[in-house]
C-alpha cells in the first residue's frame, strides 16, 4: 500500500516524495487518537486515510506545487524538512514512548492450519491487503481516473493538453498516495506498535520495493512488495545474519538485469 | 567566512591568514557564542560560591533509544533538582546533546560540548557502540566521564579508562546469575533469542557461562527488527521449555506482541535479561506481556527500600509515569557526580583527587548498595532475579523472587 501510493506519486508527478514514511507515521497516530477517543478499530481505520488525504493535499497546494520545477534535490531537501519536522512535532504531542494500538475484537486469537499456527490478526491483514491491493489494480486498469493517472504516469504534457486539469490531478494523486500510507499505518499498529521513529524504519523498505517493482506502476509496487516480503521472510533462515542483505541482493539483481525494475517503464 | 573572521580578531593582515588560522578564528567564534548562549540559560541561584560546575550529557532524544534517553535525562534533573542543582558549594549545569544512535554523531557531540561548551564531566552514553567510539577521545583528553547505560563488557574489560567510571551495569552482569538460575530452577532446554549485536551477543555469552543445560538453538534477529514470524518459527522448531531472551526498546515490544498473537508461550517459558520486560515495555505493550516472565536485572519497581520508594514516588508524581531501570540509572548517576563533588568540596581543579572522589563514591541506591570497583570501574550492585506480574494497582511490573549481592564484572 505504501509503495503503491509512493511509486503513483513519483511515476505521476516526478516527485521524491521522503516524506511518505511520515504519512504512515501520522496515519498511526491518527489512528491511535481516533481509538483511544472512540475504542472503535475500525473507526480509526478510516479516520486514519481520511485525515491524510486531508493534509496531503493540503501540503501538496501549499508546498510542492511551487517546487515541481526546481528539480529533485529541492524536492528531497523539503520533503526530508518535513520528516523532521514531523517526528518532532509527534515526539512533543505524544512523547518519545512506544503505544500499541489494541488487537480489535475478534482477532486477538491464532488460527491453526494443518498443524501450524497464524496470529488471526496477520491473516487479517494479509486478507486487507490483497483487497486493497486488488482494488487498485481494478481501479487502476478499469476505472476512469485510472486511465487519467496512467496517461499522466507516460505522457503529461500530453495529458494537459487534453484538456484535463492537472492541478486537481496532481493534488489528488498526492491526497491518495498520503491517504493510503496512512491506512497502512493504522493497520501495522496492532502489529509492530506506534513509536517516533516508525517512519524511518519503513521508508527504506519502501523505497527498495518501489525501484524493485518499477516507477509509477501499481503492479509494480505489489509485485515488489511481495518479492521483498518473501525475501524478509526466507533471507534469516537460508542466510542466517544475512537479513538486510538479502533484501539488498534481490534489489542489486534487479537493477542489473532490469534497471528500470521489474514492471517500470524505459526512461 | 574569511572576511567576518578577520574583522571579529580585528585583524588587517589581508592574504596571510592561513587556513588553519581562519579555522581556529571561526572555532573560538563559535565557543565564544556557545558560552553566552550557556550563560543565559543558567537558573540564577544563590548560595553557590565556586563557578558553576557543567555537566555535559550526551543522551539520545530521537531516534531508537529516544525513549531511554529521555527516562535517564528525567531521572538525573529529579536528583539534581532534589540537592537544589548544588553540591560542593558549586552550581550544576547541564548541558544536553542528542546522542542519536550513531557513534560519530554521539563523538561529534562530545567534541562539542569538551571543546567549546568547556563542561567539567561528561555523562551519558545509551548505546555502547556510541561509548566505545567516545572512549579513546575521552581518554586522550583525560576527561571525567560516567556511563550512565551503554554495558558493553569491553569497558570495564580492555578498554578501561582510568578517567570513566560507569553507573549502569556491564552486559555481563544481569545475566551471568541467571545461567545457573535457569538451570537449577526452571528447565535445562534452552533455546537463546537475542538480538544480533554487541548487547545481545554478550548477555548470551554470560548465560552461557553458568548454564549447565543443553542449548537447542540461538536465534539471533537483527537490532531494530519489525517482523519476528521467521524467528518465532525457528524458535518453534527447536522444541525448547525455555526461552532466554536479550531484547529491549521496541524490539521486546514487537516480539512480545506478535508471539502473544500466536500464542508462543502457552508451553515455553520466558527467561531473559529484564530490560526487555521494564515498565517502558510493559506500559507499551499492555496486556500483551509476557506475566511470569523470569528476568535478571540490577533493579525492581516493586524493591522494597525507602530510596526506592522516595524516588519511584518522586517520579510519578512530577513526570506521570512509572519510573523504569533507565531512569533509575540517571537518578545513580546524577547522584555520583554530587557525591564527588561534595567529597572535594567543590575543587575539581585537582582532577586525580576529583577522580579518587568519584572511585570512592558508596551510597544506598534505589537499586540497593551501590559502589564502584577499583578494578573495572564498573559499579558493583545487586543482581535481583524477578518475576513479571499484573499488580491491581500498578499495572505490569516485576517482584524480586531472588537476590543476588554485590555482582561484580570479573573485568576480563
Amino acid at each position: 500500500m505504501l509503495a503503491a501510493g509512493l511509486s503513483v506519486i513519483f511515476g505521476l508527478m516526478d516527485v521524491l516524495n521522503l516524506a511518505h514514511g511520515s504519512f504512515y507515521m501520522l496515519g498511526a497516530y491518527v489512528g491511535l487518537t481516533v481509538l483511544g477517543v472512540s475504542g472503535n478499530f475500525w473507526l480509526a481505520l478510516i479516520a486514519a486515510p481520511v485525515a491524510l488525504g486531508v493534509i496531503g493535499a493540503l501540503i501538496e497546494v501549499v508546498f510542492f506545487r511551487r517546487i515541481y520545477r526546481e528539480g529533485h534535490l529541492m524536492q528531497v531537501l523539503l520533503t526530508f524538512g518535513f520528516t523532521l519536522v514531523f517526528v518532532d512535532l509527534i515526539r512533543w504531542r505524544f512523547g518519545p514512548q512506544t503505544h500499541s494500538l489494541p488487537t480489535p475484537p475478534g482477532l486477538e486469537g491464532a488460527v491453526h492450519i494443518l498443524g501450524v499456527s497464524f496470529a488471526s490478526y496477520k491473516l487479517f491483514v494479509i486478507l486487507f491487503a490483497s483487497v486493497v491491493a486488488l482494488g487498485l489494480l481494478l481501479a487502476w486498469r478499469r476505472s476512469r481516473v485510472g486511465a487519467i493517472l496512467r496517461a499522466g504516469v507516460a505522457d503529461r504534457e500530453m495529458l494537459g493538453l487534453l484538456g484535463i486539469d492537472l492541478k486537481r490531478v496532481f493534488t489528488g494523486t498526492f491526497a491518495f498516495g498520503a491517504a493510503l500510507a496512512g491506512l497502512a499505518g493504522v493497520v501495522v499498529g496492532p502489529y509492530l506498535g506506534v513509536y517516533p521513529g516508525m517512519d524511518e524504519s519503513i521508508l527504506v523498505l519502501v523505497l527498495v520495493v518501489v525501484v524493485v517493482g518499477g516507477l509509477g506502476s501499481i503492479e509494480g509496487a505489489i509485485l515488489g512488495s511481495l518479492l521483498i516480503g518473501l525475501a524478509n521472510a526466507i533471507g534469516p533462515l537460508v542466510l542466517g545474519g544475512f537479513e538486510a542483505a538479502s533484501i539488498f541482493a534481490v534489489m542489486a539483481i534487479v537493477l542489473l538485469v532490469r534497471p528500470q525494475g521489474l514492471l517500470g517503464r524505459r526512461q | 567566512m574569511a572576511k567576518s573572521s578577520d574583522a571579529f580578531l580585528g585583524l588587517g593582515l589581508d592574504d596571510a591568514l592561513t587556513r588553519r588560522q581562519v579555522l581556529q578564528a571561526g572555532l573560538a567564534g563559535a565557543a565564544t557564542i556557545g558560552l553566552a548562549a550557556c550563560g543565559q540559560a543558567e537558573p540564577t541561584g544563590g548560595g553557590a560560591t565556586g563557578p558553576d560546575f557543567k555537566v555535559g550529557a550526551v543522551l539520545p532524544s530521537s531516534k531508537v533509544y529516544a525513549e531511554l534517553g529521555t527516562s535517564i535525562t528525567n531521572g538525573m534533573k529529579l536528583y539534581f533538582d532534589k540537592v537544589g542543582n548544588k553540591a560542593g558549594g558549586r552550581k550544576i549545569v547541564l548541558l544536553l546533546e542528542d546522542e542519536e544512535a550513531t557513534p560519530d554523531v554521539a563523538l561529534a557531540k562530545t567534541r562539542k560540548l569538551v571543546e567549546q561548551d568547556n563542561v567539567d564531566m561528561i555523562a551519558g552514553y545509551v548505546a555502547s557502540p556510541d561509548a566505545v567510539g567516545a572512549r579513546d577521545y575521552l581518554d586522550q583528553n583525560a576527561m571525567p566521564t560516567l556511563i550512565a547505560n551503554a554495558g558493553a563488557n569491553v569497558l570495564s574489560r580492555a578498554k578501561k579508562s582510568p578517567y570513566i567510571y560507569r553507573a549502569s551495569f556491564s552486559n555481563w552482569q544481569p545475566s551471568h546469575p541467571m545461567g545457573a538460575y535457569v538451570a537449577e530452577n526452571i528447565t535445562k532446554k534452552v533455546t537463546l533469542l537475542y538480538a544480533n549485536y554487541a548487547a545481545g551477543s554478550e548477555a548470551a555469552g554470560a548465560f552461557k557461562e553458568t548454564f549447565t543445560g543443553t542449548i537447542l538453538a540461538e536465534v539471533k534477529p537483527p537490532l531494530n527488527n519489525q517482523d519476528y514470524s521467521t524467528y518465532i518459527s525457528q524458535i518453534r522448531a527447536s522444541k525448547p521449555e525455555a526461552i532466554y531472551f536479550f531484547l529491549s526498546g521496541t524490539d521486546a515490544n514487537n516480539f512480545f506482541t506478535q508471539a502473544k498473537q500466536v500464542d508462543l508461550f502457552a508451553n515455553i517459558k520466558v527467561t531473559g535479561a529484564g530490560f526487555g520486560v521494564e515498565q517502558d515495555v510493559t506500559q507499551a505493550i499492555g496486556d500483551k506481556s509476557p506475566v511470569g516472565a523470569i528476568t535478571g536485572l540490577h533493579w525492581a519497581y516493586t524493591l522494597d527500600n525507602k530510596e526506592n520508594k522516595d524516588f519511584t514516588t518522586a517520579y510519578k508524581s512530577r513526570y506521570g509515569r512509572l519510573a523504569d531501570v533507565f531512569a533509575m540509572q540517571g537518578y545513580d548517576t546524577a547522584r555520583v557526580i554530587a557525591e564527588a563533588l561534595n567529597a572535594v568540596k567543590g575543587k575539581t581543579d585537582d582532577k586525580p583527587a576529583f577522580l579518587k572522589a568519584i572511585a570512592a563514591v558508596k551510597f544506598k541506591s534505589p537499586r540497593g548498595d551501590f559502589r564502584f570497583d577499583s578494578a573495572t570501574n564498573n559499579v558493583v550492585n545487586p543482581i535481583y532475579i524477578r518475576e513479571l506480574v499484573k499488580d491491581p494497582s500498578l499495572g505490569y511490573v516485576n517482584k524480586v523472587k531472588t537476590t543476588i549481592a554485590s555482582v561484580a564484572d570479573p573485568g576480563q
